[in-house]
């Protein structure tokens, strides 16, 4: 056993957020990607992030103050060396992720465990060519991580025994629920979410209903913090959509077949909070700004949206 | 008699070594960072001896605690030749439910009674186990006592420890009130009897401690009556950042309003209240009182408030008991601000009590003393309180009679 110390590779909302979670549990995190200028701008967003829990009594300066110590900023792939545990939340595609394992695994002592963020590819399919299998395992965090108290974890085929129970006390660490699933595409929350955000922008752009209507019909009638649009645009609309055309081409299933409302979304720009304006538009402190859900005619009307 | 005293929290261990004979602090120190990068003990020879930093890995409490016996013993920071000098140890432990009343030698039976009152003290009990645990696997000779803060006010009566809920919640979850900072109520009941120089037995009393947190505590022959926390030290007297009494409608009011989860409103109402909230400035009270009164608007009306408070309750506390003879203050704040004692204590002739406003202003940083007018009636006396040594006493008391 030794002490902790998390890397994380990766600065997206859920790499933010990983990092945001693991220093609040105590424990050093390294924040790695390739560029200075995107750590930089990643830890501004984390900033911001505690900032308005502090508006919302949910951390105190101080506390915010002692979790940003906590956290560190690389460029060197080396720092996970030293790592206990090695988290991939790089942008999806196969290829990349697979050599990061292969070079990981290179460096870092065997005892190390390596945890994949992604629900899209399966942990075996990643473990491929590593000469430690055995240590990488699935965890698919949910955005925002330090507020969704559910992982889903999933072991490949050469999955060990002891990492998996490593991965499950990582999980007590963060207080995350632990929903063991097999490795599969899309997991559980992935695979059940895309076909329902799918239909709700199907009804919309038939001009069923409203935005707002369609979240709150979703969010007051079943009993969800959030309507499907409402959550999409925190997702991020654009990973959204290559989610669902990876499950298409798995699963040949329909279901995951993008409406066409997503696709001209993504084609516009239209990613959800992080570009300020998805189903909903958004303020630059990223809360949405009231009545401004989408209506199909935004989309259609020439220039209507690089105006705002 | 060497007795070593333990508070072992989620990432830190603070011990204190005593010499019984003459009850001397030997050493003492606090381990920090246990299991995340950059832990050390900061460690000092005696009570006030120089500080020394070891900046050491430190894997979890048995390697903590292990580092600690070290210590003890090594030729540079030590104090004892040998291990075998430390007689027994004793823990401090947050809560012990309703199934303890007094500090008692840890047994299997008594480990697992700590464990089934993890559900009141999630981030302190799982904590102390961990050192008791690691002790234990150390040293697994050396005799352990553990003292609680709850157990001194396990004398409280049902009238006084419920609340106005269904009945079934009491029955089913132990939902009630327990107290806390029992051991430190305790010390300085003792200690005020003996400066009275009158029987524990005869006495009725009420303890004001101020601290981080604050409770107070009225105390009839030596026993808690009544006590300002309750099921957790949320409730009662404002404190630095926590609310104390509110109305629990207020809550569901602003959780509703912002849409606050439980652990936010959780926060606002252990982190952000208190005087920190109404000052908006601090939550130190030494801070609100610096200047004082022309600082702040909203520091005087912290201090007000805070003050308040306990007026408030040595009110009810005197007709709980029917009468006082003596009011204790202790704690950081209790024993160091002349300002607080001096609001609460206005205007207070008709229940008896008078302090003297150059006693007041002079008996702090350590100091202990009567701080009353010759008339009053009701005695008011600053008392530093050393829960430590009470623990370590405790342990020497229970280990004697084996």
């Amino acid at each position: 056993m030794s002490q902790k110390l998390v890397v994380v590779f990766g600065v997206g909302p859920v790499g933010q957020g990983l990092a945001q979670a693991v220093a609040a549990s105590g424990c050093d995190v390294v924040l790695v990607d390739e560029t200075a200028d995107k750590l930089l701008e990643s830890m501004e967003k984390i900033n911001q992030a505690f900032d308005s829990e502090i508006a919302r009594w949910g951390l105190t300066e101080g506390e915010k103050k002692a979790i940003l110590n906590r956290i560190r900023t690389s460029t060197d792939l080396k720092e996970a060396s030293k790592a206990s545990h090695v988290i991939e939340t790089i942008p999806e595609g196969l290829d990349a992720k697979r050599d990061l394992f292969r070079k990981l695994d290179a460096i870092c002592p065997p005892e190390t465990l390596f945890i994949s963020n992604s629900a899209t590819f399966p942990v075996t399919d990643l473990a491929t060519g590593m000469k430690h299998p055995e240590r990488l395992i699935g965890m698919h965090f949910l955005n925002p991580v330090r507020k969704t108290p559910v992982v889903e974890v999933s072991r490949g085929t050469h999955t060990s025994d002891a990492m998996l129970e490593n991965a499950k006390r990582f999980a007590k660490m963060l207080e995350k629920t632990v929903i063991q699933v097999y490795e599969y595409p899309g997991l559980v929350t992935t695979r059940v979410f895309l076909p329902m955000l799918n239909q709700a922008a199907k009804v919309l752009n038939e001009g069923i209903a409203g935005c707002e209507d369609i979240d709150n019909a979703m969010k007051l009638g079943f009993g969800l913090n959030m309507g499907p649009f409402a959550l999409a645009d925190q997702m991020g609309i654009d990973a959204l959509l290559s989610w669902m055309e990876n499950l298409h081409h798995e699963t040949n299933d329909n279901a995951f077949l993008p409406s066409k409302l997503i696709r001209k979304m993504v084609r516009a720009g239209l990613n959800g909070i992080k570009s300020g304006h998805g189903f909903y538009r958004y303020g630059t402190d990223g809360r949405r700004i009231e009545g401004s859900g989408l209506s199909i005619r935004d989309l259609s009307a020439p220039g209507a949206i690089s105006k705002r | 008699m060497i007795i070593l005293v333990l508070n072992c929290g989620s990432s830190s261990i603070k011990y204190q070594l005593f010499n019984m004979a003459d009850q001397s602090v030997m050493a003492k120190g606090l381990v920090q960072r246990i299991g995340i990068a950059g832990s050390n003990i900061v460690h000092r020879k005696g009570d006030d001896g120089p500080k020394v930093t070891i900046n050491t890995e430190i894997l979890d409490h048995k390697d903590g605690i292990r580092k600690v016996f070290d210590l003890l013993v090594s030729a540079e920071n030590g104090v004892i030749k040998s291990l075998h000098e430390i007689e027994a140890a004793g823990h401090r432990i947050v809560h012990g439910g309703d199934k303890f009343s007094s500090s008692v030698l840890v047994t299997e039976d008594v480990l697992q009674a700590i464990r089934d009152c993890v559900v009141f003290a999630p981030l302190h009990n799982p904590a102390h186990l961990k050192g008791l645990e690691a002790v234990t696997e150390i040293l697994p000779d050396l005799k352990q006592v553990v003292v609680f803060d709850t157990a001194f006010h396990q004398t409280m009566k049902p009238e006084a420890f419920l609340y106005g809920i269904p009945y079934s919640f009491y029955e089913k979850e132990r939902i009630r009130r327990y107290g806390f900072h029992g051991t430190s109520h305790r010390f300085v009941s003792r200690r005020v009897a003996q400066l009275l120089k009158r029987p524990l037995e005869e006495l009725k009393l009420i303890t004001i401690h101020l601290g981080n947190g604050c409770s107070i505590c009225a105390i009839d022959k030596g026993k808690s009556v009544e006590t300002s926390m309750g099921h957790t030290p949320l409730e009662g007297l404002i404190m630095g950042t926590r609310s104390g009494d509110i109305d629990p409608a207020v809550i569901l009011h602003i959780m509703r309003r912002y849409e606050l989860t439980p652990h936010e409103v959780d926060n606002l109402l252990n982190k952000h209240s208190g005087v920190l909230g109404i000052s908006a400035e601090s939550s130190d009270l030494r801070d609100l009182e610096e200047g004082w009164p022309t600082r702040s608007e909203r520091a005087n009306l912290a201090l007000d408030a805070y003050s308040h408070r306990i007026k408030k309750y040595v009110g009810a506390y005197m007709a709980v008991l029917n009468g006082c003879d003596a009011i204790v203050w202790t704690a950081g704040v209790g024993e160091n601000s002349p300002i607080v004692r001096s609001i609460v204590c206005k205007d207070l002739g008709w229940l008896g009590v008078e302090i003297d406003p150059v006693l007041n202003d002079k008996t702090w940083r350590g100091a202990e003393g009567d701080i009353s007018t010759p008339k009053a009636k009701v005695r008011n006396f600053v008392i530093p309180t050393n829960e430590e040594l009470v623990i370590a006493e405790d342990t020497l008391g229970i280990i004697d009679k084996l």
